[in-house]
């Protein structure tokens, strides 16, 4: 009795053991995006993986002004966060990609990225034998370029965040959700700040290309959206990005040249100040914002209030 | 005499319109999965969200079972007539007048059902 007692609870044992195991395993495209997501094997020499630059603790932003590919090539723009894209078209600074699938992949193919081509990935999940086992029972085929892009933007479509101070402050009746001072910001982001021409939405973007002033065609020479569009106007043109969790994802800007919020705000309260020579910037920045100093600090309190309450605790717990 | 029958009429009637208002309203989600909705508060505003973010804050003042709201997106005057039906859990808005066409085209298509 007693040694059928002892089979029957390791029989238990090595089911419980084996279906842990299993769970482990992706058992859909999200899941199997986000194993590949922090997976090396999609770079040249598989020392990259899509979070080496969207580092989840900068909500999947770099916190470098460029990030470093592959031989430690050093790319050209900042890497946006990936978290919030559900609502966002086009993709990249410079729009380039029309849907979440297509921006997937690019990465891998750029040289100073991850520098693989497409084809050699797929003959590398291919021959994994995990991968492709995964691939077959989520896709019913081998891994291909588009059930590849499809995983990874499924993963991307989770990373949506609706827990900032700012978020519990709009749908509830309570006012002590967020600071004074960031109630005030709100008031300067919606009116003298003009913030909210360029960030309105459910993630604070219109989506639309703006030129802010930083193209001079000297020392800051990248002509944005207009190398995609082949557009003159769009010369000095970038995404508008959205701002939830911005207070986490420094540095700013297309370039990653502001450190700080507070210099963001220095720069658009007074652009010419910063950089005297722009080219193309938008009519809405031709003034100075003319913003006091108390206006500055509330209008960084309403920016900080829109942090996921994911990253405050992860904060705290680091302290 | 009859005009202030009729404004007392007017003010017992809007405090169940508005009853029946507050909360939480969503439509079916769209075709990509995108749940759009609205809360009317009882002090007179309301959030618009998508996926539980808000988007768009307003104002809204009811007389009888018509609505008016104004809000950060457009700041014109939106009138609608408040449709509720199966036992006021679901909810059409009925465009009276709004010069915001944006708005007056994406409501007119959806019905809206109270979250619980």
């Amino acid at each position: 009795m007693k040694k059928n007692a002892i089979i029957l609870l390791i029989i238990f044992t090595i089911i419980a053991i084996q279906a842990a195991s299993l769970s482990e395993e992706p058992s859909n495209k999200a899941e199997l995006g986000k194993i590949l997501f922090f997976d090396p094997i999609l770079s040249r020499d598989s020392t990259v993986s899509c979070a080496s630059c969207h580092k989840p603790a900068f909500a999947f932003a770099d916190n470098s002004a460029v990030s470093t590919g592959v031989k430690g090539k050093k790319g050209i723009r900042n890497s946006p966060s990936v978290m919030n894209v559900v609502l966002r078209r086009p993709l990249f600074w410079d729009g380039r990609a029309k849907t979440l699938e297509e921006q997937a992949l690019i990465p891998i193919e750029n040289p100073l990225e991850m520098d693989l081509p497409i084809k050699e990935v797929v003959e590398r999940l291919q021959k994994s034998k995990s991968y492709s086992s995964y691939f077959k029972r989520i896709f019913n085929e081998e891994p291909t370029a588009q059930n590849l892009a499809q995983a990874l933007a499924a993963f991307e479509r989770t990373l949506e965040t609706n827990e900032s101070a700012f978020d519990r402050w709009k749908f509830s009746d309570d006012s002590t959700m967020v600071t004074k001072a960031a109630k005030r910001g709100f008031v300067i982001f919606n009116g003298k700040g003009k913030c909210v021409t360029c960030h309105f939405g459910a993630d604070m973007t219109t989506n639309e290309f703006r030129n802010i002033g930083l193209f001079n065609g000297k020392e800051l020479n990248d002509s944005g959206r207009a190398a995609i569009s082949g557009n003159i106007n769009d010369l000095g043109k970038f995404k508008v990005p959205s701002l939830r969790n911005i207070a986490v994802t420094p540095p700013y800007m297309h370039n990653g040249m502001f450190k700080t919020l507070k210099e963001v705000i220095e720069f658009y309260n007074e652009p010419d100040k910063h950089i005297g020579n722009a080219v193309n910037r938008d009519s809405l920045l031709a003034k100075p914002l003319q913003l006091t100093r108390r206006e500055k600090k509330d209008l960084e309190a309403f920016l900080l209030s829109l942090t996921d309450q994911q990253f405050i605790t992860k904060k705290n717990n680091r302290r | 005499m009859k005009s202030l029958i009729f404004a007392a009429m007017l003010m017992a009637s809007a405090p169940g319109v508005k009853e029946q208002l507050t909360g939480r309203w969503e439509p079916k989600p769209s075709i990509n999965g995108n749940i759009t909705g609205v809360v009317f508060k009882p002090d007179n505003t309301y959030e618009a969200y998508i996926n539980k973010k808000p988007f768009v804050s307003g104002r809204y003042t009811l007389q009888d079972s018509l609505i008016s709201i104004i809000e950060t997106a457009c700041d014109k005057t939106g009138i609608y007539r408040l449709n509720f039906f199966s036992g006021s859990d679901s909810l059409r808005f009925v465009p009276v007048m709004d010069s915001c066409d944006q708005r007056r085209e994406g409501m007119k298509k959806l019905v809206f059902g109270r979250v619980k």
